[in-house]
This record gives C-alpha cells, sequence and structure tokens, in this order.
C-alpha cells in the first residue's frame, strides 16, 4: 500500500472521530485553527485550550519540523483547563467539516503516522518515514493484522458437554470458566447499540496451545445469542490479534471496519468482533486489547463429576 | 472464574493418541456462496493479497472417488487457499452438487464450515481414526482422492460433538509408483497485489 493511500485512510479515519474533539473547551474555535493552520496561530492559546484529546496535539508535535511548533505543542498544558462549554459541539462540528480540506488531511495524517515512531527509531528524531509507518502500524496499514492464532471462539449451547467431548477427542481437560454476567461487563455494545449481555466461557488449549474457547450466552442478545439463533453452534470468531488499547480504538475507527461487539472487562482489557461476516464468508474476528493485570481464579474444582 | 479438570473424560485408544498432540489448526475452511467476490474483502480487511486457487472436480490429477455421506457422487468446487500468521484459510465454493459447501451455505449461510488438524496421516492412521470415529457414531461427510492419489481427505461430522464444525484430515497414500506431478489440475495463482492497468 503506498504512503498516499495510508495517507487517504488515516484522514476518512480522523475526520469521523468527533468523539475525540467532543472535549474542547471555550478556546475550541483557536484549537480548530491551529489543526487547520498550526502556524497561525499562538502557544498561549493552545495552551488554554485544555485538550483533553492530547494525542492529536501531541503528535502533531512529534511531525512538525519547525521548532516553533514543536515548542508550541510540548508547552501546552493540555490537560489543565476545565473543557466543557457550548463551544464543544461547535468546535468539533467545525473540526470535522474542516477535515476534508488538504491542510487538515496532511496534519491528521502526521497523526497517524506518528504512532509508529515509538517502535521504530528514526535518523531524524521524531519524524517517522511514512512508508514505514504504512507497514508497521495496523491503522496505517488500514486493516486488521493476524499475528498468531490466539483463540477460536465456538458458540454452543451446553457448555459442559461440549467441553467434555472436546476433553475426549482433542485431550482439552483443562478449562478455565468464566461467567460474565451483564454487571460485570462494562461499555458492551451489539450491533452498534449499547447492549446489555451476559454470556459464559470455557477456554481451553491443547498440549500443543491450541485454544478453543466455548461460549454459551445466558444474557440478552449478543452475536453469540443471534448466532446461536441463526447459525446454531458453530465458530462465530477467531481471535489472532492483540493490541494495545489505543491502537485498538483507533482500529475500530477505520472506515473499512464495522464493529458488531465490544465489551470491557474488569481487568480493564477490551474485546472488540469486527463484523466481517458479509466480507469474509460468515464469521467474526475478534481484536483483543492487552491487558496488564492478571486474572486469578476465584475458585478451582477438581476433576469433573460424571 | 472456574477451573474445570475433564481428565476423567480424557479417553481414547493409543492409535489416535496423536489428536492430543496436533501442532496447528492447518486451515479454518470457510464455506462461501462465492470465492472470488470474498478475496478482495480479505485484501482490504485483513491484508491478506495472494491465494492458491484450485478447482477439484471428478478427472484424474484432480478428484477421484469423491464421496458425499457415504455415496460416490461426481461433485466439482472451487477452492482458494492461503497461509495467514500461523494457520491457513481455505474459502470453498460448490460448483458441482452435492457438495457440504453448498449445502451449508443454503442451510445456515457462509461460515466456518471445518478445521483441519492433520495432513500427513499415514494409512494406519487413518483406518484407527476411521474406526474410532465410528465407534462414536460420528461418520464422513465428505471425502475423496486427490494428487494423483497421493493424498486422500475425510470430514468427520464432528458438528454435534465439538460445536458446529467438521474436523479434516488428510492421509497421505503410499503409492506402488511415486505419482509424477502431484499438483492438482486447475490450479492458479491469485495475486492481488498486482493491479490491473486499463491506461495501456
Amino acid at each position: 500500500m503506498s504512503a498516499e493511500r495510508c495517507l487517504q485512510r488515516a484522514t476518512l479515519q480522523a475526520s469521523d472521530r468527533e468523539a475525540w474533539i467532543e472535549a474542547f473547551g471555550t478556546h475550541a474555535r483557536a484549537f480548530a485553527d491551529a489543526v487547520t493552520a498550526p502556524d497561525a496561530v499562538a502557544p498561549v492559546h493552545l495552551a488554554a485550550a485544555g485538550i483533553d484529546a492530547e494525542r492529536l496535539f501531541a503528535l502533531v508535535g512529534q511531525d512538525i519540523e519547525s521548532p516553533k511548533q514543536l515548542h508550541r505543542t510540548c508547552s501546552a498544558d493540555w490537560r489543565s483547563a476545565s473543557l466543557a462549554s457550548t463551544g464543544t459541539a461547535m468546535a468539533a462540528r467545525r473540526l470535522s467539516s474542516k477535515a476534508t480540506s488538504s491542510s487538515t488531511r496532511s496534519v491528521i495524517g502526521i497523526r497517524v503516522l506518528s504512532f509508529s515512531a515509538r517502535a521504530e527509531s528514526t535518523a531524524r528524531p521524531g519524524r517517522v518515514p511514512r512508508s514505514a509507518a504504512c507497514e508497521n502500524h495496523p491503522v496505517a496499514m488500514g486493516h486488521i493484522p493476524f499475528q498468531r492464532l490466539c483463540r477460536a471462539n465456538v458458540v454452543v449451547n451446553d457448555l459442559r458437554a461440549t467441553a467434555r467431548n472436546y476433553a475426549r477427542m482433542l485431550g482439552v481437560t483443562q478449562w478455565a470458566v468464566r461467567n460474565w454476567t451483564p454487571d460485570r461487563l462494562s461499555h458492551s455494545q451489539a450491533y452498534g447499540y449499547r447492549a446489555h449481555f451476559g454470556y459464559v466461557t470455557a477456554t481451553g488449549a491443547s498440549s500443543q496451545g491450541i485454544t478453543f474457547r466455548l461460549i454459551q450466552p445466558t444474557h440478552g442478545f449478543s452475536t453469540f445469542t443471534e448466532h446461536l439463533i441463526t447459525h446454531g453452534e458453530g465458530v462465530h470468531s477467531i481471535c489472532a490479534t492483540t493490541l494495545e488499547p489505543q491502537t485498538l480504538q483507533e482500529l475500530t475507527a477505520l472506515e473499512e471496519l464495522t464493529v458488531a461487539q465490544a465489551t470491557a472487562f474488569p481487568d480493564g482489557s477490551t474485546s472488540v468482533l469486527f463484523d466481517t461476516r458479509q466480507a469474509l464468508g460468515g464469521f467474526y474476528v475478534e481484536v483483543q486489547s492487552a491487558t496488564s493485570l492478571p486474572q486469578p481464579p476465584d475458585e478451582v474444582v477438581g476433576p469433573f463429576e460424571r | 472464574m472456574r477451573l474445570w479438570d475433564l481428565s476423567n473424560d480424557d479417553q481414547r485408544p493409543d492409535a489416535v493418541a496423536w489428536l492430543t498432540r496436533i501442532p496447528k489448526i492447518g486451515h479454518f475452511g470457510v464455506a462461501v456462496s462465492s470465492v472470488m467476490d470474498k478475496l478482495p474483502g480479505y485484501a482490504s480487511l485483513l491484508g491478506v493479497e495472494r491465494w492458491t486457487g484450485v478447482h477439484f472436480r471428478t478427472a484424474p490429477g484432480s478428484l477421484e472417488r469423491s464421496t458425499f455421506k457415504g455415496q460416490k457422487v461426481d461433485n466439482a468446487w472451487l477452492l482458494a487457499i492461503t497461509d495467514v500468521a500461523d494457520f491457513g484459510l481455505e474459502l470453498l465454493q460448490g460448483t458441482r452438487e452435492p457438495t457440504d459447501y453448498r449445502q451449508t451455505v443454503d442451510r445456515i449461510g457462509e461460515g466456518i464450515h471445518h478445521i483441519l488438524v492433520r495432513r500427513d496421516l499415514s494409512d494406519a492412521e487413518g483406518r484407527a481414526l476411521h474406526a474410532w470415529m465410528e465407534s462414536m457414531q460420528i461418520g464422513v461427510v465428505m471425502s475423496g482422492v486427490v494428487r494423483a492419489g497421493a493424498a486422500e481427505f475425510f470430514y468427520f461430522d464432528t458438528r454435534a460433538a465439538l460445536g458446529g464444525y467438521l474436523l479434516e484430515v488428510i492421509v497421505s497414500h503410499t503409492l506402488p509408483e511415486p505419482p509424477g506431478d502431484t499438483n492438482p489440475v486447475g490450479r492458479f495463482e491469485l495475486d492481488f497485489t498486482t493491479r490491473g492497468d486499463l491506461s495501456r
């Protein structure tokens, strides 16, 4: 994929991300101007804007060559000011509409490309070759990067009975079982709506590490429920990608991708199921975010009674 | 979280003990209504741009002794296969019925149809697996001889047992004489990294 195409995709994605700019404060107009024409705005305006969407500004600063602009960005205290104001929505609309201008495209494009600067050193600090960024960052690449097979997610009617069959046929004998009641999940959504669903999972791996996650829906209406109703039991999704939370959030904004279901777990990790059914052939692709928190077992149950 | 220890259910004949040591999932087989309609989606959503396509049909060097639910049949299908990360993806479209790909699509829609767990079973291992599966009332949905007799695939109907998909194994047959070219007839390469240029 060419650097230009990456840039175009990043622009499309960024122009839709009004969520990032909805928290602008009373100086939102100055901020919008700064994004579209950084040279025209004095540093003090940026400092006073109190920008919560700090990623945008931080990364503008990383990739702009002018020392003045870099100073402007670094000196801004993004979190210090009160954010809520009546100008928020207006600024968001204004910036979103301006995202179609060439100047905004270039700035927002810099933001996306700059992500890969963390993983790759360059001869010029703070500047990242666009072609290299395209090769290394899933958002810049514009697609879901398969890294290694984490698991196959299989929706079933009877978790225990199916797990027993896996033990008998494939030797998968140890299963970690979690009951995800709706109150244990947060920010749940399905099919574009806030959802209140729950399910039980049993996750087991073979001696060689092939991992299956059996899923039995228990509450509400989720993609798991829908799969059971319309297809019956089956491989609902494949998970082969683990991303940093921020990168996963970026991925969800890609125009090419539709989120079918998302939820956050108590340890802070998230699961996003992209609706790839039509494009790929009847299954979802799950991307999970990394978590640094271990999940200790609540209890250990001995050999299963027959 | 609870931990289930189902070791008591971990019982099988030694001849099929290899099932517990499957090194990796060979591929996910996806039944689709149109292979070619899907490939652009794989390129744009997953960056998967190179595939090998094969049209299996009843012909020497392509598909022989094809069966469907125990009956010898004259069927055909188009497939495209590729490797991604540490596993494979195979898209399958029935082109001459009966095939389980088309029947699956007609019955419940497109979806993951099977998982390949072993591609180099010996004849003896294959016979042992058949016997064990049969003892559990698990039959063969489809089978066929490919690669000029050098290999034979089997789909075991594990849908009820494992959750809606089949297990595939490929038995490597020992031939009295080494086969010549085992590449199937009707094989072609698909490379979506290239772009057609209509300006010339």
